[in-house]
């Protein structure tokens, strides 16, 4: 699904040119579980945004499902990632204006489903994540887990194939920590391929392998199950 | 107030350089126009408070008309002795007037005659002489300073002789009496020089004019006592016995005195006076305060937002050990730096501003004026209202704040939108009405000018004659039709579209006497012919028609008179009945703020006016056939200059108060326009400031650029609308008030709504897009790392 081949990725300020990501080379076949760990500062996270068609590299190729996608400019990216690509961040990130019900929507509504078809969708997945009670609360009404869980019902409404999480259980406690990690254990049991940055070793626990980075370098990559498996 | 302070303020300034611009700049637009604008409202509103005694004169009115003969004064005289002093005055009869020392010639553009009193009602100050008594005989003449400075030099002139040689009169000696000083723009007398009225003896008409009662020609002005009761004698002037008034004229004889000072912007009927507009005046005032208003709530608005932002530098400073006094002391210091700076840009802007106000209100405004009285009042409390809004408040609410939430930046930016979302649609609601307003005033000058007034105007030059030119009429004719440019020529009493003179007649209409008003010309006999104007009946004038006194009526006067048929009416003349012998077609002998009156024509061989008419539309030959003119002219009349002028642009300049008001409402729209951009501008600042991470989080769940610009622009569209709403029945009340005033009118077109809603939601769409299509245009990973 996904393949990387000697991706780097340099940041300039005025000054300062920041070596991110150096030579990075990754293989991510289709269904499985990765988490990326590393130390604060080690290109996680910018890995994950080039992954995530949010960013571009600064060299290197990136296939995305059988495209090279490297140099693809902002409006074709936005066009790869919709319906194919869902986001859980650390922060929830979920708009403080809308209800959950219009937060779980927006993704769809951007892929100009019609409203009647929306409906369904929303309803199902909130339905799936048990917050179908809570579809016309607002997000400050509601716990950290309860926003995570609505956060990860917007990234699965339109069932991408990709799942990408950037800390999801960073601003929970362990109880609800361990309720979103079971959640995503689940998305990738009934087949969705799931990228995970993460502090926890005890969230890694959850994945299929764990590729570990240090200064913008893969340096060691592990295998928690057998091959098997896929 | 520390150095300290001073310098964290100058970088503060510094690091916002464009949001600080934008602000500072908004603000001193804002309080300059306004500034200037109330100067001149200002002016408008006290003119005329300057001269010595003002409260004590007042303008003489019969039966509401500032119009007054010297009979009716002398009447008033008689019968009133508690009027210290009465005046009467009015340009000379004369269309050119000049002054010649040794052998220069001064032309005096602006020249009053007036009876002895007039220095005595209005005590103008005296540079030399003393003007009381410097009219009280015939050929003296009271100089203003500057006319004297151009005729005598640095000299003092009492005593000293004048040659003046006028179209009424030539090769009088005058003697100067007195010199006053240069009358300031905040009067409303213009003049160059006054002569006395004794001197018009020598015209032979004059001494018969002046002992009919109805010869109405005069402004009259009383001085009274000011322990009199002013009431109690306009009750006296009203009810003034009527003795010896003739009978014609005893109903209308009721006098009454009104305030001088109200002359200028309510008794516009005294043509020796400048005059205001009042209505426009009100418009003017109104915008400069909205102008105010809004430049200054802009102002506020966005450096109150801004605090919002430094909500972290306030707690670190807090942290380190600043007290509640320390806070206030940083914000208070901040904004007066910033209202420093403002304040001098607001008098350099002035400064520079000036010309262009003194050129739009021919005013002679010095920045002094400017920045005291009330302007200094109303500009001084400004900046400490702005001072205490901006600085001392939030310096106080953020003082008494918790560190830690000063730290955690959790102030809620949403609550006040409904704020900025009802300033956006009051400013949207004031554009759109100006917007209008121009639009309006735009088609209805252009209608105007398209209008055909029923004559020809375009290829025709005029002049005004004089005695030399109209007694050898017969051998300037002939001379002049042999210039080859030249197609004809035509004599007429007044300028075409403005009214010459009125006269009161009894006609005889089927054997029944009435009294009927109009309009007179006095017109060669081929006038019609040369104007292109269609004979509807009857024949026009020919050589007996000035003998025979004989009368040519136009269309609306043949129906307000109910004559049906020319043979029926008679009109009576010296005793004599004189005949109608034709009916014109109506044209517009007026400008077209008024419909079309009766008027009478009557036949001469020549008259105060000439039309020439060219065969030539290129400047150049046209130029070419001016010079042949003049040298003629020059043959004739060697001691009258030719003062030639083209006819249709005489016909637009009747346009000018509107073309004037069209530059200023012009003007303030663009301001007002501005500054709502400005506003605009800092808005969508905080839109797209409190919607960075949203668009981050929309962006990664798949909308598109465009997608963003129209989620950040649909409540800007929607706002707007809603300020159209507002905005069109105001505009459709207050113009159609303003049609009301012409004769003829355009009409007030849905379009020019429609146009003016789609003009301001351009403009604002434009100014707002451009900030959102950045915003929009931001990386997401950017955006998600924004807190």
């Amino acid at each position: 699904m996904i393949s990387i081949k000697n991706l780097s990725k340099v940041f300039r300020t005025d000054e300062i040119e920041t070596l991110a990501l150096n030579d990075v080379n990754l293989n991510i076949k289709e269904g499985e579980f990765v988490a990326i760990m590393g130390p604060s500062g080690c290109g996680k996270s910018t890995l994950l945004n080039i992954l995530g068609l949010l960013d571009n590299p600064s060299e290197g190729e990136y296939n995305f499902n059988q495209t090279e996608v490297a140099n693809l400019k902002e409006g074709q990216r936005t066009d790869l990632r919709k319906g194919n690509i869902g986001f859980v961040f650390q922060s929830f990130n979920l708009i403080d204006e809308l209800n959950v019900f219009e937060n779980v929507e927006m993704p769809l509504v951007y892929q100009r489903i019609s409203s009647k078809k929306r409906k369904e969708m929303v309803s199902q997945v909130l339905d799936r994540m048990n917050m179908s009670h809570r579809a016309k609360h607002y997000p400050q009404q509601l716990s950290g887990g309860q926003q995570q869980r609505v956060a990860i019902a917007r990234a699965v409404v339109s069932n991408p194939g990709l799942i990408l999480a950037d800390e999801p259980t960073g601003n929970l406690d362990s109880k609800n920590g361990q309720e979103v990690m079971e959640l995503l254990t689940e998305l990738n049991r009934e087949g969705t391929t799931i990228i995970m940055v993460t502090h926890s070793m005890k969230d890694a626990g959850y994945a299929h392998r764990i590729i570990n980075l240090f200064d913008g370098k893969v340096v060691t990559e592990e295998s928690l199950v057998a091959e098997q498996v896929f | 107030m520390n150095f300290y302070n001073i310098k964290i303020s100058y970088k503060n300034l510094l690091k916002n350089k464009l949001v600080s611009s934008i602000n500072i700049s908004g603000l001193v637009i804002g309080i300059t126009i306004s500034l200037l604008v109330f100067a001149y409202v200002n002016k408008e509103k006290n003119m005329d408070q300057e001269i010595p005694e003002i409260e004590n004169t007042y303008t003489l009115i019969n039966n509401q008309d500032p119009d007054i003969s010297s009979e009716m004064v002398r009447h008033v005289i008689k019968e009133i002795p508690e009027i210290e002093a009465i005046t009467y005055v009015r340009h000379v009869w004369s269309t050119q007037n000049m002054l010649k020392r040794n052998n220069d010639n001064f032309t005096l553009d602006n020249l009053l005659i007036s009876d002895s009193s007039f220095f005595r009602v209005f005590k103008f100050e005296a540079v030399y002489g003393n003007p009381e008594a410097a009219l009280n005989s015939a050929d003296k003449i009271v100089l203003t300073h500057s006319v004297a400075k151009k005729i005598f030099g640095n000299k003092n002139p009492i005593g000293e002789e004048l040659l003046y040689n006028s179209t009424q009169l030539q090769n009088v000696i005058v003697e100067v009496g007195a010199v006053i000083k240069d009358l300031s723009h905040y009067c409303s007398w213009e003049f160059d020089a006054i002569i006395s009225l004794e001197t018009n003896k020598r015209i032979s008409w004059f001494e018969e004019l002046e002992s009919l009662w109805g010869a109405q020609n005069y402004g009259a002005f009383v001085k009274i006592p000011s322990n009199i009761n002013v009431d109690a004698l306009n009750e006296k002037l009203s009810n003034i016995s009527t003795q010896n008034v003739p009978e014609d004229y005893k109903e209308e004889t009721h006098y009454e005195i009104q305030k001088f000072t109200r002359a200028y912007n309510e008794l516009t009927g005294i043509s020796i006076l400048k005059h205001g507009n009042p209505r426009t005046l009100r418009v003017i005032q109104i915008i400069g305060l909205f102008i105010l208003l809004l430049a200054c709530i802009n102002y506020i608005n966005l450096v109150v937002a801004q605090k919002i932002k430094r909500l972290k530098n306030i707690g670190i400073l807090k942290v380190v050990g600043g007290k509640k006094g320390k806070v206030i002391e940083l914000l208070a210091t901040e904004s007066a730096l910033v209202l420093f700076i403002t304040s001098i840009l607001v008098i350099v802007l002035s400064n520079f501003l000036l010309v262009g106000l003194n050129q739009i209100t021919n005013s002679e405004f010095t920045l002094l004026e400017i920045f005291s009285g009330s302007n200094l009042i109303i500009f001084a409390s400004l900046i400490a209202f702005t001072f205490l809004l901006t600085g001392i408040i939030p310096g106080l609410t953020l003082g008494r704040k918790k560190t830690t939430s000063l730290l955690k930046n959790t102030t809620n930016s949403h609550s006040k939108n409904h704020l900025r979302n009802a300033l956006l649609i009051f400013q949207f609601s004031i554009t759109i009405v100006l917007l209008c307003g121009i639009l309006l005033i735009n088609k209805q000058i252009d209608y105007m000018s398209e209008l055909d007034p029923g004559f020809e105007k375009e290829q025709i030059l005029y002049a005004t004659t004089n005695p030399q030119i109209q007694k050898s009429c017969k051998a300037f004719n002939a001379e002049i039709k042999r210039i080859p440019e030249i197609n004809d020529i035509v004599y007429a009493s007044s300028q075409l579209g403005e009214n010459g003179s009125n006269w009161g007649l009894t006609m005889i209409n089927k054997g029944e006497e009435q009294e009927i008003g109009f309009a007179n010309l006095y017109v060669s006999p081929n006038f019609f012919d040369f104007f292109g104007i269609d004979m509807v009946r009857g024949e026009q004038f020919d050589q007996f028609s000035e003998a025979n006194s004989d009368w040519i009526f136009n269309s609306t006067a043949f129906k307000q008179f109910n004559i049906d048929k020319l043979e029926d009416a008679t009109i009576r003349r010296n005793g004599k009945a004189t005949k109608i012998i034709a009916e014109v077609e109506d044209f517009n002998h007026e400008s077209l703020h008024s419909a079309i009156r009766p008027i009478a024509f009557r036949s001469c061989e020549t008259s105060n006016f000439i039309y020439f008419k060219t065969n030539q539309s290129s400047v150049a030959s046209t130029q070419r056939c001016i010079h042949s003119i003049s040298k003629i002219w020059e043959n004739i009349s060697p001691n009258f200059p030719l003062e030639i002028k083209y006819l249709d642009a005489s016909w637009e300049a009747l346009y000018k108060k509107e073309k004037q008001f069209q530059r200023i409402l012009n003007y303030a729209t663009i301001i007002s326009i501005l500054i709502s951009c400005l506003g605009l501008i800092s808005l969508t600042y905080f839109i797209v400031e409190t919607h960075t991470k949203e668009i981050g989080i929309r962006k990664t769940n798949g909308a598109k650029t465009f997608e963003i610009v129209k989620m950040l622009n649909t409540d800007l569209v929607k706002w707007v609308f809603i300020a159209c709403i507002i905005a069109c029945p105001i505009a459709w009340y207050s113009l159609h008030t303003w049609l009301s005033s012409f004769a003829y009118k355009t009409e007030l077109s849905w379009w020019i709504f429609a146009l003016a809603g789609i003009i301001a939601m351009g403009i604002a769409l434009l100014t707002v897009s451009w900030q959102s299509w950045r915003a929009a245009k931001i990386n997401p990973v950017e955006s998600l790392r924004y807190e």
